[in-house]
């Protein structure tokens, strides 16, 4: 097996065999990745280390003004609790939602699965803005939920639901809910059966088997899930603007409120630059605690 | 000699063709567009359609020119515009005057007056800004806008926070800019000084306005999904609304109207102005001209029922005259935005 991989690693596209690490593999190899490079340099990276350096600047010199003034505000240090708040339980949700269904949609007929997979992806071929527009009407007093609710007599008055909290979560969850189900979908579908059936000849219960085999064979797709769902959530803008409104602050709405109202670009490179490490802190504990699972 | 002089399709002649073709499609207009001039007028897209139907046309007619009238939020507007200070693309900016007063303050504007633009001496003095560096064209009435199937109208500003709306009122955002009307409202609530006096008692209006959040539905930044929740009875009342949007659901049958409460309703101040150094300038000054003629401004009060800012115009049934709206200090409403805006972020938020 290793000798079969050695020899297609030693053999070029043109199917002559040549020095594995040699200097013309080398160059052809660093070529393929010079347009996504070129790319990313103009299109991410040049602006973010302009964002990074105007955060860094303060009257024109290197200086850590803009993040002592940014964090010694108590108004901003709750923007930042409820965008992490915001993203931790719509992560979590999404985990105690997502992974059954993932794992009902792994071991379902080869039909079922079809069906399940591209029920879940479907929603994904929607913008944001409309889907956020849509749980606006589903979430209205005279709407759908308030609507089945009170048809099934489980109210007397409809709860308010658009501009809370609760409508929030609701729609966010929803609309993340496939970020969180085809990794994991991905992982759990890889695992092989006999494992299970391994586990019990050896005497193991089906819920020893699911926490002792499966769980800890899904983590990479767990991790992948949250750090889809974690990050998107905290950077989100419109889903709190149609849901919530201008009642619960998160960092994406101070970042177009710096640049948009108060024509502030340090404040907004500020706020972008502290939930980028964020979410760069969170993917890093989530990479440290997949390495420390396996 | 048949087969000789028929023609072959090779993969020579193809390229050739192919290559002609798009040379000429790339190539072609812009021989066509130099015969013309073009400007530029940066506007709302609200208004593009009735701009582009009912006034444009004519007026490139008559210039020989053409008019791009690139539409969107008049924030956004302002960015691009201070992105091309020093070899502006726009000649003509049509924005609400705070947003003027920004692009003022920020030198992008040049001042016009009655030799370049002849239509200014039938202005309201009102609708001359700063020496004419903006001028307003057209004044929506701003007001409160009621769910008609739960109120027969609004009598007064201070029905906002009656208790029995629970969170079923919609005010503006600091992002919009009918804000300062909530502002003066709720300054006048708390005081019960005049509206025009109350607006510089910010003090008071935020004391005030942190008692309606147990009214409050939402604070909105778009006046169309906003007035749909007060269509739908998600909402009773939303103050900041005006007359371009309302009167329009109120025809076509929809239970929303605009209110006129007994302490006034207010001008927003719609407004246009000249780019300094901007492409054409005797275009920019015809055009700004050409929106402040009577016929200009009685179709825009046909299609938009808002109060003309040109006196000479003959006010159709239901439209009021621009005299009898107030009009708030929008320099000292630009000057306080950021304040204002970090006011409303922290005492309005959950």
């Amino acid at each position: 097996m290793t000798s079969s991989l050695q020899a297609i690693n030693a053999t070029s596209h043109s199917g002559r065999p040549h020095k594995v690490g040699s200097l013309r593999q080398v160059d052809t190899m660093s070529f393929l990745i010079l347009p996504a490079s070129l790319y990313l340099m103009v299109a991410f990276a040049a602006p973010l280390v302009m964002m990074t350096v105007s955060s860094f600047t303060y009257t024109g010199e290197v200086s850590l003004t803009n993040y002592t003034e940014y964090f010694s505000d108590p108004y901003n240090r709750g923007v930042i609790f409820n965008t992490i708040k915001y993203a931790t339980l719509v992560s979590i949700t999404c985990l105690l939602i997502g992974f059954p269904f993932a794992y009902f949609m792994a071991r379902a007929s080869t039909g079922v699965q079809v069906f399940l997979l591209v029920a879940t992806v479907v929603p994904l071929t929607s913008s944001i803005i409309v889907k956020s527009f849509g749980w606006t009407i589903l979430l209205k007093n005279s709407g759908v939920i308030n609507g089945m609710l009170l048809a099934l007599g489980l109210v007397d008055t409809p709860p308010r639901l658009l501009f809370t909290e609760l409508g929030l979560y609701i729609g966010s969850i929803n609309i993340k809910l496939p970020f969180m189900i085809l990794p994991i979908f991905a992982v759990l579908r890889q695992i092989p059966s006999n494992l299970a059936e391994a586990a019990s000849c050896l005497g193991a219960g089906p819920i020893y088997t699911f926490f002792r085999v499966t769980v800890p064979l899904s983590v990479p797709g767990i991790m992948a899930g949250l750090a889809f769902v974690f990050c998107q959530t905290a950077a989100a803008y419109v889903m709190p603007l149609l849901l919530i409104g201008e009642k619960f602050k998160v960092m994406a709405n101070q970042i177009v409120t710096s640049f948009q109202v108060f024509n502030n670009i340090a404040l907004g490179s500020t706020v972008s630059v502290t939930l980028l490490v964020i979410l760069a802190l969170f993917v890093t504990g989530l990479a440290f605690m997949k390495r420390e699972s396996a | 000699m048949l087969e000789r002089n028929s023609f072959r399709m090779t993969r020579r002649r193809f390229a050739m063709g192919s290559g002609a073709l798009v040379t000429g499609a790339l190539f072609a207009p812009s021989i066509v567009r130099a015969e013309t001039r073009s400007i530029q007028v940066n506007g709302p897209a609200a208004t593009a359609k009735v701009f582009k139907e009912h006034i444009f046309p004519e007026f490139e007619k008559q210039q020989n020119c053409t008019i791009v009238y690139e539409g969107g939020h008049s924030l956004d507007g302002l960015q691009k515009l201070r992105a091309n200070k020093d070899s502006p693309v726009t000649s003509v900016a049509v924005m609400d005057s705070p947003v003027l007063i920004q692009a003022g303050e920020d030198g992008l504007l040049e001042a016009v007056d009655t030799n370049a633009v002849p239509n200014m001496a039938n202005l309201f003095p009102g609708a001359i800004n700063q020496d004419g560096l903006f001028l307003n064209y057209k004044w929506p009435r701003l007001s409160i806008a009621y769910y008609t199937k739960a109120l027969q109208g609004v009598d007064s500003w201070k029905d906002l926070w009656d208790s029995q709306y629970a969170h079923k009122i919609l005010i503006p955002t600091p992002k919009v800019t009918q804000f300062p009307v909530i502002l003066a409202a709720a300054a006048y609530a708390e005081t019960g000084k005049p509206l025009i006096e109350a607006q510089y008692d910010l003090d008071s209006a935020f004391k005030k306005l942190a008692e309606l959040k147990p009214n409050l539905l939402d604070a909105f930044s778009s006046s169309a999904s906003a007035a749909t929740l007060i269509e739908q009875g998600e909402a009773v009342m939303g103050a900041g609304f005006f007359s371009s949007y309302v009167l329009f659901r109120t025809e076509a049958g929809a239970p929303i109207d605009l209110a006129s409460p007994k302490e006034g309703s207010f001008a927003l101040p719609n407004a246009l102005a000249k780019i300094r150094n901007g492409p054409h300038p005797d275009l920019s000054n015809a055009f700004i001209d050409m929106m402040l003629s009577e016929k200009v401004q009685q179709i825009l009060m046909t299609e938009f029922k808002d109060s003309p800012t040109n006196s000479k115009v003959e006010l159709e049934p239901g439209i009021v005259s621009g005299n009898d709206l107030i009009s708030l200090d929008w320099a000292f409403a630009s000057k306080s935005l950021e304040e204002n805006t970090k006011r409303f972020d922290r005492e309005m938020a959950l």
